[in-house]
């Protein structure tokens, strides 16, 4: 079973070594072979996850349970705070029509929803904090979300594959360079929100050249960050193909075993290598841990 | 943003026309009429059209004017020549007339002489205008601007309470002064400094009808208050925010007139850098405002920067042919407060840049990634 303590999983492992999918137990149910191919074909439909011996299909918890309650805050507060933001730049008269701005509510009660949510997010940003330094999930979701150079490499990989230079995008571990430059991007943008917004609740004790510039950069990185979760975030997670309708990761954390091949082999390799990862990892349909596949939990 | 002021710069004239002419104008059978006025001046279309085309209304609506703040005036005593028919030698309206009414305090005859003398002195006053010279002084407001024959408000709310203190108050004055209708009258002119006379709105509009005029405003060496409507202070005024923070606010405090607007260099003006923090904290008004207001809060620039520091912060600032805006943009706007306005924009433009690749970028890799996964199915 290996080490029950969970020792932070060794991700400077070269995926390379790992064993490749043929050394897992044969798939009953797969009658093409297919899961012997490297799983690289985007065009591949989505095929049922192979059955185990005992007849269960294999799953991946890809967030753990609490990550995806930071997200849900997340999109609360984002939300709240993106309508009750954007309100200030619309025109008066359009809110006026709506109704919104009778006796003051497009202020007041503005002003007190966006702060409730600020302060959601200061919560949830505080928590992510104490998540990625005490706890064992939350530093193994920073490290490896930590920024490496083959993600370089996989940048250009991936585009080389957009632009038909190459067969298939490159082999991506648990977060590719799209999470990462998002992650990094929240965290940068949260930081400076935080910070300017909080100047701009305690305008009174404030330079007013301060607070133009907080002014600024609040109303313009809300901008960008809007965008880029219009342009980046839905259409990874709703919009594009990939996941059209939308992608219920962040609510339910389970992925097949064929996605898991197709969007992160890497990542699946390196957990079906280390007992300890699939350990973390591995759970059946109901979500429960699964029994590690055979010859593999030595 | 950009507010419409075309139907109130049409209609100040109009209003003064029709508060000039209000005066003129009695009812045979009121007693408010004892000289006999509205006989003639009660008839809507009573007017004359001149050569020019234009045509003047001397129309008086008889109860509008009873119940204005002028109904128990003569019409003679403001409109002085007015008691010859036909009106040949009749004079301009002087409102530091005296208009035969009993001032009680000092027992002396009414007039506006002593705001008057106020307003002469300030910025829109007379002094000011021959200073400007005669083409720039006629931009510059009479009292009409401003003032109304305003018609009395019944007795409602008092500072934002209920009508029912109006009501009780008026009833106790009644329990003394028998004669009724003097009575409310009486009340509604004390209650209308107890109330506002206008909504903060419509104080930013009748501002903005000269303020906001560019060309007029240019000839001035002036910004247009086009600045104001880019403040968080106008968004409060614009919803209806019962206490929005107006011209008035901060231009004419609690303490100050607005008869006697002087300009922010002048150490009585609320604007001067002295009492910038009372002016934002506003104690002894109804509403505080920024009552933990500290110097350097309340000493920074209230309005969005405006056209002067565009040109303040050009290169050809001294440029002498642009006239008054160009030679007053760099004593509006000091050295420091130029480097600032340009901080701020170079700040803007980083982050209009920084928008435009990231998500320039991200919209190409996505279309990309988009079109290669619909490649690859087909």
């Amino acid at each position: 079973m290996g080490s029950q303590n969970g020792t932070p999983p060794d991700t400077t492992k070269p995926p390379a070594l790992v064993a490749a999918p043929e050394a897992l137990p044969a798939p009953a149910a797969s009658p093409n072979g297919e899961s012997t191919q490297p799983p690289k074909e985007a065009e591949q439909p989505v095929e049922p996850a192979p059955a185990r011996k005992n007849g269960e299909e294999l799953y991946f918890a890809r967030l753990p349970r609490s990550e995806g309650r930071q997200h849900l805050w997340l999109v609360v507060g984002f939300t709240v705070l993106t309508i009750t933001g954007f309100m200030v730049y619309l025109p008066e008269e359009a809110l006026l029509f709506l109704g919104v701005g009778f006796h003051g509510a497009a202020t007041d009660l503005r002003m007190l929803i966006h702060r409730m949510g600020a302060i959601v997010l200061f919560c949830v940003s505080g928590y992510h904090l104490y998540y990625i330094v005490f706890t064992k999930d939350g530093r193994r979701f920073f490290l490896d979300m930590l920024p490496r150079l083959r993600d370089v490499g996989e940048t250009f990989g991936n585009l080389s594959y957009y632009i038909g230079r190459s067969e298939h995008p490159p082999d991506f571990d648990r977060f590719n360079y799209r999470h990462k430059a998002e992650y990094f991007a929240l965290v940068a943008g949260n930081t400076l929100m935080g910070i300017s917004g909080l100047l701009l609740w305690t305008e009174e004790y404030w330079d007013k050249f301060i607070l133009d510039i907080a002014l600024i950069v609040h109303s313009m990185e809300a901008v960008l960050a809007c965008l880029a979760i219009m342009v980046w975030h839905l259409y990874e997670v709703h919009f594009g193909p990939h996941k059209y309708p939308y992608d219920t990761t962040w609510l339910d954390p389970l992925v097949s075993e064929s996605e898991m091949k197709e969007m992160f082999p890497a990542h699946y390799r390196r957990i079906m290598a280390d007992p300890a990862l699939m350990k973390i990892y591995l759970r059946k349909a109901d979500g429960s841990p699964a029994d590690l596949p055979e010859g593999r939990a030595k | 943003m950009k507010a419409d002021f075309s139907t109130v710069r049409r209609g100040v004239p109009n209003c003064v026309l029709f508060f000039l002419i209000i005066p003129w104008l009695a009812f045979a059978k009121t007693a408010a009429d004892p000289e006999n006025c509205l006989t003639c001046h009660r008839y809507p279309t009573m007017g004359i059209e001149k050569d020019s085309g234009e045509v003047r209304l001397y129309y008086v609506n008889p109860e509008l004017w009873e119940n204005s703040v002028h109904g128990r005036l003569e019409c003679s005593n403001c409109h002085l020549g007015a008691d010859e028919i036909p009106h040949n030698k009749i004079e301009r309206v002087d409102c530091s007339t005296e208009c035969h009414l009993m001032e009680p305090s000092e027992e002396r005859e009414f007039s506006h002489a002593n705001m008057i003398e106020g307003f002469e002195g300030s910025v829109h006053g007379p002094k000011a205008g021959v200073e400007m010279g005669k083409a720039l002084a006629d931009d510059l407001p009479t009292c009409v601007y401003c003032h109304g024959n305003r018609v009395l408000s019944p007795p409602t709310e008092l500072w934002g309470k209920p009508d029912a203190l109006a009501y009780e108050t008026l009833t106790r004055c009644k329990g003394c002064h028998t004669e009724e209708d003097w009575a409310e009258q009486q009340f509604a002119h004390m209650t209308h400094r107890m109330r506002r006379p206008r909504l903060q709105r419509e104080v930013v509009e009748l501002c903005a009808a000269c303020h906001g005029d560019r060309a007029k405003m240019s000839r001035h060496g002036l910004e247009t208050v086009n600045t104001f409507k880019e403040t968080f202070h106008w968004k409060l005024v614009r919803y209806g925010v019962s206490d929005a923070p107006d011209c008035l606010s901060c231009h004419v405090p609690v303490g100050y007139s607005a008869h006697t607007i002087r300009p922010s260099e002048d150490p009585i003006s609320p604007l001067n850098e002295k009492n910038r923090v009372s002016t934002c904290a506003n104690p002894s008004g109804v509403q505080s405002c920024h009552e933990q207001a500290t110097e350097a809060f309340a000493t920074g620039r209230v309005h969005a920067y405006g056209e002067k520091a565009v040109i303040a912060s050009a290169a050809d600032a001294d440029d002498d042919d642009g006239g008054l805006l160009y030679e007053r943009a760099s004593e509006t706007y000091s050295p420091e407060a130029v480097f600032q306005y340009k901080i701020l924009e170079i700040l803007r433009l980083i982050y209009k840049l920084l928008i435009g690749t990231v998500i320039g970028g991200m919209t190409i890799h996505q279309m990309m990634d988009f079109y290669r996964v619909r490649k690859n199915h087909h």
